[in-house]
């Protein structure tokens, strides 16, 4: 080998991992030639020196002054010249006026505002209703198993609008929640013959969030001032006073006209230092695509079902508010740890500690001795499988889906600027289209003015947009009554984020999980061996197919190929053993897609969700391009949409608009060349991590 | 409405539509500028200047041009236009892990144009060779061959360092 070829061999193994032949040539001549092996040192230094040059973000001054430049040439008038920094003189980099640039690498450490209700909240805090009884919902057909619903007829988890305007302009102190004078609840409803379920208490909790301090305060500024002593006395305004007081109006009259007209150039409008809607959704686009890894605290409060018992093999759900609680230490490259509690339907539901990286997943599921620890390796992507693996756990469905809602918002406002504990926070208001993933029809966004990162989400619906929080065969009318009660509208989430560190190294140790001493691991192995692009040729035995119409952000993530015997699946193994199964993820810097494909001998029947299990999933046909999906959504497991393409079952899978997914089944061709090339996120120099066994996704901005 | 619609409307006096799509572009056109120019006062300086060049081509717009390689053609004549302040000549000691990013900036900067900026689609906006061939208006062999060169030269410089020489302009 020449000098040339091992050049051209050493620029290729930076793009792909050489072929066994080529690297083992390199590496001979390596050893040979010791100006070829200083530039390969050279190389492995340069590249991921440069790899870690992030791209920068234009501040938005800058884009401003570029706009107002531009037009002003486009509309024929004379170019004003280089429009200059309002603080070009100083040339201070850390100006306040200028966001900071993306070029540093320093840890961004942001103190949210503190929650109303922390995760340490004090028992009394909470107001704790019991239900007056349980309910069951109508059977549904489709149903395998039968559902109970533990109804809690809650008063909503937070109030909003009434369903009548209140009799007083000034808005009503929150009031004490009372409980609910419900009539004696239905008897219970069954499809099979089954023993009366004790109703178990149901809670509502009433949280005084954040947001709600903050809506509370502008309420606030909107009430009429208080009487003064003297007029509460019953005095009138001296003879005389009257003149004083029309002229004192009429000078007030012609300041505010000047204000009205002339206020914004005069003292700058109070809006002025708003950023504006587009640049909002494409900087909250930019903070989750860029995000390298995140630390925080949360705590999500969903009004959703929640399964809070199984009798008989049926799944026992109540429509209530629960509580997640935890922290989550993510990393792009490597995976997240998080830790979480969740109580809802008046007990702790759920209490686990998960750490996921590609090449195993350890739970630690329950406490003490009765705790369960189970590792897997090798475990599949996503669906039907075994757990969705999302990037950022819980917070994926919070959090993660906020930029692409953004990016569809249509009367997406910057309302205001809040400045809590010494950061500033721009509240965003938008609405959306209600869906089981948005789980509201509004939304209201707190981002972080420095890094745009949202630390308080809330989501809202009305009553009559409320169905799609769950399937209707569980979450009948009859309990959304009750669950809304006289309210037009309740939030159905709020999630708020605190402690965030963005950015920082995260250390191999940070993903340790520490299961209780002498607990025993159950080993498991999913037999899904992650694979690259190049090996689909040697490690398939059969073509596999790509979707060639995905949202342009979402980039190639992960491939993997089922290693077991094939063997039966689905609900009670009831679908039969494909010839192979190979999955795909795509990741968006925010949220993941997994599509599943099994090759089977011929098409089967399918009249479910595979993932129907004991879970209620409803399921509702969708055509595309003259093909026809089935499309699922549930409480308990990630949207899904499924069907055949020729003789291969597909499904898709991911907290994305049903569109998304379907489409993205409908595109699946055997067409590898369109499939976008992963990206190299090679660890940035200096940051220690453990290194990863899989390649990692990224990509521009989300959308729909 | 496509961008080619907007610099379609833009042609016609709108100004809404030439905002629209200066914030479209205004991302990838900054990174662009702010790799080439390796400082970021600089890169907003040519942004604007790109954008305003692009305010008097809208009307010599052609619609069969990828709107994003036409806006590129521009930012690449506007950093051409501009010369990065010249680089200091790395450190005479390896860089520390904690300095590489700051190397590699300078580095760059020492690099000739036509591999500078294959360099910053590449790496920093992390384009497939296709697009940056595309935008370069070259092929995906030309494209890898820059590639290498510019590789070969900042692990040359890297060898310099190692050594206590120069990066090689």
């Amino acid at each position: 080998m020449d000098h040339g070829e091992a050049r051209r061999l050493m620029a290729q193994s930076l793009e792909t991992k050489l072929g066994q032949d080529e690297e083992r040539d390199l590496a001979l001549h390596l050893v040979g030639c010791a100006e070829c092996k200083q530039l390969y040192a050279g190389l492995q230094h340069a590249h991921p020196a440069l790899s870690s040059l992030a791209p920068g973000s234009p501040p938005g001054e800058a884009i401003d002054r570029a706009v107002l430049r531009s037009t002003t040439v486009l509309r024929g008038e004379a170019d004003p010249g280089p429009i200059a920094r309002p603080n070009s003189g100083i040339d201070s980099p850390t100006s306040p006026d200028v966001f900071p640039d993306d070029y540093q690498s320093g840890p961004v450490v942001i103190h949210a505002p503190a929650a109303a209700e922390s995760p340490e909240v004090a028992p009394e805090e909470i107001e704790w209703h019991e239900s007056p009884g349980a309910v069951r919902p109508p059977e549904a057909d489709h149903l395998p198993l039968h559902t109970t619903i533990e109804p809690p007829p809650p008063p909503p988890m937070l109030p909003e609008e009434p369903a009548e305007p209140a009799a007083e302009a000034v808005p009503a102190p929150v009031a004490e929640e009372e409980p609910l004078d419900l009539p004696p609840p239905p008897p219970p409803i069954e499809r099979q013959v089954r023993p009366p379920v004790e109703p178990t208490p149901t809670v509502v909790v009433q949280p005084r969030s954040e947001i709600e301090e903050l809506l509370d305060e502008e309420r606030r500024r909107l009430e009429p001032l208080p009487y003064t002593e003297a007029e509460e006395a019953g005095e009138g305004p001296r003879p005389g006073m009257w003149l004083i007081a029309i002229a004192v109006t009429v000078a007030i009259a012609a300041i505010a006209l000047v204000l009205v007209t002339r206020g914004q150039k005069l003292l700058g409008s109070s809006t002025a230092d708003l950023p504006k809607a587009t640049e909002v959704q494409s900087r909250v686009a930019r903070v989750f695509t860029d995000m390298k890894s995140l630390k925080a605290t949360f705590v999500i409060q969903r009004l959703s079902l929640y399964r809070v018992d199984t009798q008989d093999k049926a799944a026992v759900y109540s429509f209530s508010e629960g509580k997640y609680r935890g922290n989550i230490i993510y990393d792009r490259a490597e995976g997240y740890r998080q830790q979480f509690t969740l109580d809802a339907g008046g007990k702790q539901l759920s209490n686990a500690t998960i750490v996921q990286s590609a090449d195993q997943t350890q739970s630690v599921i329950g406490n003490g001795a009765n705790a369960t620890y189970v590792v897997e390796k090798n475990p599949p992507l996503g669906p039907p499988d075994g757990a969705f693996r999302p990037s950022l756990g819980l917070l994926e469905d919070a959090i993660g889906t906020v930029p692409a809602m953004m990016a569809n918002a249509k009367d997406l406002k910057v309302v205001g600027k809040t400045q809590k504990d010494g950061r500033d926070l721009y509240e965003v208001r938008f609405s959306v289209n209600p869906t089981e993933l948005t789980r509201g029809d509004q939304m209201d966004v707190f981002v972080d003015a420095q890094t745009y990162l949202p630390v308080v989400v809330k989501r809202s619906i009305s009553r009559d947009n409320a169905q799609v929080l769950g399937p209707p065969a569980t979450l009948t009318s009859d309990v959304l009554d009750k669950a809304f009660g006289s309210n037009a509208r309740v939030t159905t989430e709020v999630t708020q984020l605190s402690d965030i560190v963005k950015d920082d190294i995260i250390l191999p140790g940070d993903f340790t999980l520490n299961a209780p001493s002498g607990l025993k691991p159950q080993q498991s192995d999913g037999n899904f061996e992650q694979i690259t692009q190049a090996e689909l040729s040697t490690k398939l035995d059969f073509k596999p197919l790509f979707p060639t119409t995905l949202p342009g952000d979402f980039q190639q993530s992960e491939l993997a190929v089922d290693r077991s015997k094939p063997s039966a699946w689905g609900p009670g193994n009831s679908l039969p053993a494909p010839k192979n199964v190979f999955q795909e993820s795509y990741f968006n810097g925010a949220t993941t897609i997994v599509i599943t494909e099994r090759q089977m001998t011929a098409p089967f029947a399918i009249s479910s969700s595979p993932l129907a299990a004991d879970l209620p999933i409803t399921v509702r046909t969708v055509n595309r391009d003259g093909r026809t999906f089935d499309y699922g959504v549930s409480p308990e497991v990630p949207p899904h949409a499924f069907g055949f393409i020729g003789n291969t079952f597909v499904m898709a899978s991911g907290y994305v608009p049903q569109s998304v997914l379907v489409k993205a089944l409908a595109s699946l061709q055997e067409q590898a060349a369109q499939v976008p090339a992963p990206i190299d996120l090679s660890p940035s120099p200096g940051v220690t991590v453990a290194p990863s066994t899989s390649p990692s996704g990224g990509g521009a901005l989300p959308g729909d | 409405m496509t961008e080619a619609g907007l610099i379609t409307q833009a042609a016609a006096g709108d100004a809404d539509a030439l905002e629209q799509l200066i914030r479209t572009f205004a991302p990838i056109v900054y990174a662009y500028l702010a790799g080439m120019l390796g400082d970021e006062r600089e890169a907003e300086d040519a942004m604007q200047e790109t954008f305003v060049r692009v305010a008097r081509g809208v009307e010599r717009y052609d619609s069969s041009t990828d709107p994003e390689a036409w806006v590129f053609g521009i930012a690449r004549r506007v950093a051409g236009d501009i010369r990065p302040t010249p680089a200091s000549p790395p450190g005479e000691v390896p860089p520390e892990d904690g300095e590489m990013e700051e190397w590699a900036k300078r580095s760059l900067r020492a690099l000739p144009l036509e591999l500078r900026e294959v360099v910053v689609f590449k790496e920093i906006l992390r384009w497939k060779p296709d697009r940056i061939a595309s935008t370069l208006g070259v092929d995906e062999t030309q494209v890898s061959d820059r590639l290498l060169d510019a590789h070969t030269r900042l692990a040359d410089g890297m060898r310099g360092a190692n050594r206590g020489g120069e990066v090689t302009p």
